[in-house]
């Protein structure tokens, strides 16, 4: 039996998980295009929460959790740069 | 402060009920560079806004984390509905009219909807694949006579037929074990949205439930821990239910209005 208390701070998958998660009210009706447009994103959050789990398991340590969640989040604002700019 | 002083565009975070009990200016730090974050509010709800906004924040560790921190401070203080990141107004005037005032009843049912409600994010890990792998050698007996056949030396094949065997037992128990989770929280849970689930990874879920219930989660998640010894829990929260409830705004006609 075990078990690791969230490490204060540690979890961006609050904002994250939504940023990238079901979307319940709009101003303008753009719901399906925002569905689409996540299809991208979603494989980083899946690497992001295999990372998280990594941590949980003492797989790696804070500080490589730390650096290679930064670098998934330099590829997930690649990517919203990307669609952005193709947006304009 | 007049809201004249102030400086466009605006950095949204969230919106939530009005009270008399508000403050002006909200304790957290603001996205960067922007102004502290004030309240603006009209028909019984406040928009949560920092002046001096860039036109956009990179997705980074700091950014996401000032702009949770408003959002989790101002929960706190009233029901409250989480805005997604980088959400940009152009000026005050557009958020009290298109969203304050035109959609002052929407906003006030999806307050209602989620107030005295937390959210937590559940995930279980397998804590130690060589103990993983241990115990469905000792419980499988198919895959166990596979493996030790091995052992006398054997063809490329055979190899990969067991590791598949073992990587359909893996999942196996995974799905089982996932299931036993869910079925331990579903009658404490008002909804539980599942996420995804990378190699190494149990159960991932989030779960929007009553402030009164936490205990009672709390406990169950604790149970299921104390049965199963190779998978580690690991609990966030609470946090302002952004799975349940996050808005994202699109102002259509910026142009005109800024």
């Amino acid at each position: 039996m075990s078990k690791r208390e969230g490490l204060e701070g540690i979890e961006l998958l609050g904002p994250l998980g939504a940023f990238l998660g079901p979307i319940l009210f709009i101003a303008e009706n753009i719901a399906d295009q925002a569905e689409e447009a996540l299809l991208d994103e979603k494989p980083i959050v899946h690497e992001l929460t295999r990372l998280g789990a990594d941590l949980d398991a003492g797989r790696i340590e804070e500080n490589d959790f730390y650096e290679r969640e930064a670098e998934l989040l330099e590829r997930l604002e690649w990517i919203t740069q990307q669609k952005e700019a193709r947006l304009r | 402060m007049e809201q004249s002083e102030l400086t466009a565009p605006f950095y949204l975070y969230a919106i939530a009920r009005d009270s008399a009990d508000l403050p002006k200016l909200l304790e957290h730090s603001p996205v960067e560079g922007a102004g502290q974050p004030f309240l603006l509010s009209a028909n019984g709800l406040v928009a949560v806004l920092s002046d001096n906004s860039k036109d956009r924040y990179p997705i980074s560790r700091k950014n996401l984390m000032a702009h949770k921190n408003v959002v989790e401070q101002m929960i706190r203080l009233t029901p409250s509905l989480p805005v997604r990141f980088n959400t940009i107004a152009p000026s005050l005037e557009l958020v009290r009219a298109r969203l304050l005032t035109e959609k002052a009843d929407e906003l006030k049912n999806k307050i209602k909807s989620v107030e005295g409600r937390i959210e937590l994010s559940i995930r279980a890990t397998w804590l130690d694949e060589a103990k993983l792998l241990e115990r469905i050698l000792e419980e499988d007996s198919s895959i166990r006579a596979l493996r030790d056949s091995l052992q006398n030396g054997a063809g490329h094949q055979e190899r990969i037929r067991l590791g598949q065997m073992v990587e359909n037992a893996i999942l196996k128990r995974r799905d089982a074990l996932g299931a036993k989770l869910e079925a331990y929280l579903k009658p404490l849970v008002e909804d539980l949205a599942r996420g995804t689930l990378p190699e190494g990874v149990v159960a991932n879920l989030s779960l929007l439930i009553p402030e009164s219930q936490l205990e009672q989660v709390e406990e169950a998640i604790y149970t299921f821990d104390a049965e199963n010894d190779l998978t580690v829990v690991r609990i966030t929260g609470p946090l302002a239910p952004f799975t349940f409830s996050e808005m994202t705004i699109r102002w259509s006609d910026d142009e005109d209005e800024s």
